[in-house]
């Protein structure tokens, strides 16, 4: 595998994801009731006595608040399908949230793991050591020919998907992405929107992942992925020194303007806000806006979503949502 | 005539349905042939009967029909991979150009399929070399014996 850098100036961060099913169980679409809560207790008890186990906590859905639950999607933790998922299901989620398993969404199992920046190594390896431990009390549902049995045969194979959230401000200001879509597809790749499929790219932020996932090994896939993800960075950095250039003064203004809005405004709604930490980020890398810790503020982003600021700071009305808003994202400003 | 089904409309419709070889004729009325899916009687006068082959393929474990399948893209458990083989196989081939697995070198591989394709694995990749080594008679023996070999395994 090639060198990975951290890229962390586009690349927010990277997700690792592998998908199983345990033999001789229907999947989550066609389960019992009975069987799911069996599926629920067999990964969380392959974690007893591991010490990673202290670290881990189990989350069933049905005891969560849909605020709760709402907040985990917003941070994505989990997907939507989870969250409205009709038999039992659940997730595991360590500490500092960069595993998540989630259990009796589309698939059985499906490991996740988060890392800061472009930085598949680290996420693989961890998903992989999971996988590992599940794989010593489960039986996985595997077809000779056909690899991990999915539900959906686009994940069958390897159950290995990897992804990244870039943010692309200079690509997305050309308003042209649909090149950008027609290339990933080449390359077996997909690029989505913020919230994965079908969901806008607000705030330019977009998701790479791997489209292929059978009939390569997982190793190519990492590597295939990381040189698509490589490009497409180079491609932003390229753009962005390019829109410098040609239109210094209307880029500069852009981004210093909404510094200067998200230092002193009053309220600022999530659209907002998502938009003009875009701009910052933007001004940035172009080097416009100097003493900004672009991941910071893309960080922050996530906490003033709705659901997560109401989780956090109790039930507030709108207006005094986005006043909220407001003062957490000033506070990271003066920080950084 | 009036409709023989709902007895008020005008029969515009001359309905033939076939049931266990008994042909019957109705004249019905627009409407009431809506109702009488006229569709799925149809189906059946194509050469292949959807029906029938819907009912067939039915996976035994979760009943996820192909029909389900081709509708919604996903499978219900693992038997459905054997039950739709062909359809699971077509759909993979066509979202990842193949359906043929590459395991990782940690993954064991069943011993007990190795051992009898050793011999002729071997021998094919001699006539491999051959061939790449243009020695074509060599190649040409170890193709007769790969037959050989192969004949024998279906006896």
């Amino acid at each position: 595998m090639s060198a990975v850098h951290n890229e962390n100036d586009i690349a927010v961060t990277t997700r690792i994801r592998i998908a199983r099913n345990i033999k001789s169980i229907p999947y989550p679409r066609k389960m019992t009731a009975a069987q799911a809560e069996n599926v629920i207790k067999a990964v969380w008890d392959a974690f007893d006595n591991l010490p990673i186990k202290s670290t881990l906590t189990l989350y069933r859905m049905d005891e969560l608040s849909s605020l709760e639950k709402k907040s985990m999607v917003e941070r994505h933790l989990i997907s939507t399908e989870l969250e409205n998922s009709k038999v039992p299901s659940a997730v595991i989620i360590n500490g500092d949230e960069t595993i998540c398993i989630m259990i009796n969404e589309e698939d059985h199992i499906r490991i996740q793991v988060f890392s800061e920046g472009l930085d598949t190594k680290t996420a693989y390896d961890s998903a992989r050591k999971i996988e590992a431990v599940l794989s010593e009390t489960i039986t996985f549902d595997k077809d000779e020919e056909f690899g991990y049995l999915t539900t959906c045969p686009t994940n069958a194979g390897t159950g290995l998907r990897a992804s990244v959230m870039l943010h692309l401000p200079a690509i997305n200001s050309t308003k042209n992405v649909s090149p950008l879509l027609k290339w990933a597809a080449n390359l077996g790749m997909t690029v989505r929107g913020l919230y994965g499929e079908g969901s806008k790219a607000s705030g330019a932020l977009f998701q790479l992942s791997n489209q292929i996932t059978l009939g390569i090994s997982e190793e190519e896939i990492i590597s295939r992925f990381n040189a698509a993800a490589c490009s497409l960075i180079s491609e932003e950095r390229r753009i962005c020194a390019d829109l410098f250039e040609r239109n210094k003064y209307d880029l500069s203004d852009k981004c210093l303007r909404s510094l200067g809005i998200l230092k002193n405004a009053y309220m600022i709604s999530s659209n907002e806000a998502m938009n003009l930490v875009s701009n910052v980020c933007l001004g940035a890398n172009s080097g416009i806006i100097k003493n900004i810790d672009n991941n910071a503020l893309r960080k922050s982003l996530f906490t003033v979503m709705p659901a997560t600021l109401l989780k956090n700071e109790g039930n507030l009305k709108e207006r005094d949502r986005d006043v909220k808003r407001a003062q957490i994202l000033q506070s990271v400003l003066a920080d950084s | 005539m009036l409709c023989e089904k709902c007895g008020k409309n005008n029969a515009t419709v001359l309905y033939t349905q076939i049931i266990n070889g008994q042909k019957s004729t109705l004249h019905i009325c627009s409407a009431c042939a809506a109702q009488e899916s006229i569709f799925e009687n149809f189906g059946s006068l194509l050469s292949f009967s959807p029906r029938e082959e819907f009912s067939v393929k039915m996976c035994p474990v979760c009943s996820t029909t192909l029909s389900e399948f081709s509708k919604t893209g996903r499978l219900g458990c693992g038997e459905c991979y054997k039950t739709f083989r062909k359809n699971a196989d077509a759909m993979l081939k066509k979202i990842h150009g193949t359906s043929k697995h590459i395991a990782e070198k940690k993954e064991e591989t069943p011993l007990k399929e190795e051992k009898p394709k050793s011999e002729i694995e071997a021998l094919k990749d001699k006539l491999k070399a051959a061939i790449e080594e243009e020695n074509f008679e060599e190649a040409a023996r170890l193709r007769d014996a790969i037959r050989e070999m192969e004949k024998g395994d279906e006896k």
